[in-house]
């Protein structure tokens, strides 16, 4: 790792931060649909 | 006093009273809060598990109405899970990860108070779905079980949004404290520490908080659905709308299978610290064990359907589901393999912690076999919905994870408290719990292979005498957790002082800073000499 200060250190943490959070956000919304078609689909298969 | 923490006394302000814990950005603190939560959590929902097992003492209804049995069943299993493992792995997250890689605090310390303070709103939510049935207008009791399947979980009144709401704020925690590990250990490691230099408890975490972002929002977006169905028209779940029940269970078990994977792996990371220490050697097969544990964690994300074989799917796809979950023991039988090989010809003592890691790894492989068992699809038709499911689920959860905690806090009590805990009371504790889990658990094999369904408050006579066995374990497990809380009580209030590195095997940054650690520990960055004191070296 490499030495930063507070400020850049915090700014980094951040943008990690929000992209982490940006992408829990997307596994939320991909949920409904894409399961929807594809969870219906291997039930009724049998 | 070591080096570092008389460095920084100098700017060591303790904030006092209730804003040190209601406002608290400091690890440590946030950390005791989430331990004192779960440990709160732990006996309310061990209460529920009394009850449960005091009901079931005797065929016939004796204490407990059909629906009330089934509600504190679905109670029980929630706050275990996510009012107390989950809670009591993030507070040893928050304790030892800043610790172990030489960062001053979490990444994100006001996002750390948020996650935490949100869990006791949650629990109240959770405990108010349990108690408003009993007021009335409260509608029925939630007689669903942890799993919520639909379609009786559209049935149930307004006890089954409040569910639903708890499990929101605790998916809205897990997540945001899931945010914060994997930014602390991608950002704040000490200079010199890669990755594959951290200490394996903070391997296990990163891997766990990478699993709780994939599966927790798939989790929020199935009761949120289920919230729909019930309020606002749509019919996901209800088929006399042209929905399908079944995608709920594809959406539950998507996110409850790699559960319990985060239930495993902290205590999994808890052990590669213990083992070594008390074996005197290093972990052995560091990159394999990271390995396994990815291969885990990316196996696990996609067999969930082994819990729902006989709701009826086509040939092909139980096959596959039977096959990918009996893969997962490959990789966790290595796990398992490379700490016998950590112990193997170490000078081994047997303090309570390493006890309790013996215990686990018979007892958890124990648990891992009955899982292969349930796995094979025409024995899994016989065992399905049985007591021997029971069984399985808390020889794994129980070994695999609740005694990894205790684990963690036998063996880092002393360096958060300053004070040696009493290992002759620890024992006691240790062989009391461990014989009481098998006395409580080991029999409910026998009943769930005779056919003794789970779930249902009455049972056939011929299975009396398991169950009278079954409920004096539980009697024997329940009552030792006393003996934790005044054991953690009494090294908290004194004893003797416990020095910087407490057990005399053990290596790692931690053990760099005074039992208890100032207030503001890693001001400054480790130096290289500390770095290179762990057992984490690739081998």
């Amino acid at each position: 790792m490499k030495n930063l200060n507070e400020q850049q250190q915090k700014k980094k943490n951040t943008r990690l931060a929000i992209a982490l959070g940006a992408f829990a956000l997307l596994v939320l919304v991909t949920s409904f649909p894409f399961w929807q078609a594809v969870l219906v689909e291997i039930s009724k298969s049998n | 006093m070591s080096t570092y923490a008389a460095e920084h006394h100098h700017d060591d302000h303790v904030p006092t009273g209730w804003r040190r814990w209601v406002f608290s950005t400091n690890h440590k603190d946030i950390g005791t809060l989430y331990l004192l939560f779960a440990l709160c959590m732990l006996f309310l929902g061990g209460a529920s598990a009394m009850l449960i097992r005091a009901e079931l003492f005797q065929p016939g209804i004796q204490l407990l109405h059909p629906d009330l049995y089934n509600n504190l069943v679905t109670n029980h299993a929630l706050i275990m899970i996510f009012g107390a493992v989950m809670p009591a792995a993030a507070g040893l997250a928050n304790w030892m990860i800043p610790l172990m890689i030489g960062a001053p605090d979490m990444a994100l310390p006001r996002m750390n108070n948020l996650s935490f303070w949100i869990l006791p709103a949650a629990a109240t939510m959770l405990i108010l779905s349990f108690v408003v049935p009993f007021f009335p207008g409260g509608g029925s009791q939630i007689n669903t079980g942890w799993t919520l399947y639909p379609p009786l979980s559209l049935q149930v009144g307004m006890s089954m949004d409040f569910l639903i709401f708890a499990i929101h704020l605790l998916g809205i925690s897990s997540v945001l404290a899931s945010i914060n590990i994997i930014v602390t250990l991608f950002n704040m490691r000490a200079p010199g520490m890669t990755l594959m230099q951290m200490p394996m408890f903070c391997w296990t975490w990163l891997v766990t908080a990478f699993l709780l972002i994939l599966v927790v929002p798939v989790l929020a977006g199935g009761v949120t659905m289920l919230l729909f169905d019930r309020h606002f028209g749509t019919s996901f779940f209800d088929a006399a709308g042209g929905g399908d029940p079944v995608l709920f269970q594809h959406l539950f078990w998507f996110f409850g299978h790699p559960e319990v994977y985060v239930l495993l792996l902290p205590s999994i990371g808890v052990l590669a610290h213990v083992i070594p220490t008390f074996s005197r050697k290093p972990l052995f097969g560091y990159k394999s064990m990271v390995g396994s544990m990815l291969a885990v964690a990316t196996i696990g994300m996609v067999v969930w359907a082994h819990h729902q074989y006989t709701i009826g799917m086509s040939l092909g796809a139980v096959t596959y589901f039977m096959i990918g979950t009996i893969i997962i023991s490959i990789p966790v039988g290595l796990m398992i393999f490379n700490f016998i090989a950590t112990m193997w010809r170490g000078s081994m003592t047997f303090e309570t912690p390493m006890l309790f890691a013996v215990a686990i790894i018979l007892m958890f492989t124990f648990g891992g076999l009955s899982g292969v068992m349930l796995a094979v699809v025409p024995a899994d038709m016989q065992y399905h919905d049985s007591m021997f499911v029971v069984a399985h689920f808390h020889y794994v959860l129980m070994p695999g994870a609740v005694f990894g905690l205790f684990a963690g806090v036998f063996y880092w009590l002393p360096k958060w408290t300053g004070h040696m805990y009493d290992e002759v009371l620890a024992k006691w504790f240790f062989w009391i719990n461990v014989i009481g889990f098998n006395i409580t658990f080991f029999p409910q094999h026998f009943l769930g292979l005779a056919g003794m369904p789970r779930r249902i408050v009455d049972y056939n006579v011929m299975f009396t005498e398991f169950n009278v066995v079954s409920s004096i374990g539980a009697i024997i497990f329940g009552l030792s957790h006393l003996l934790l809380l005044y054991i953690v009580i009494k090294t908290i209030r004194g004893g003797k002082k416990a020095d910087a590195k407490v057990w005399e095997g053990a290596h790692g940054l931690e053990w760099h800073l005074d039992s208890p650690p100032a207030f503001h520990s890693w001001s400054t960055a480790p130096k290289a000499i500390e770095l290179t004191d762990t057992y984490e070296k690739p081998q």
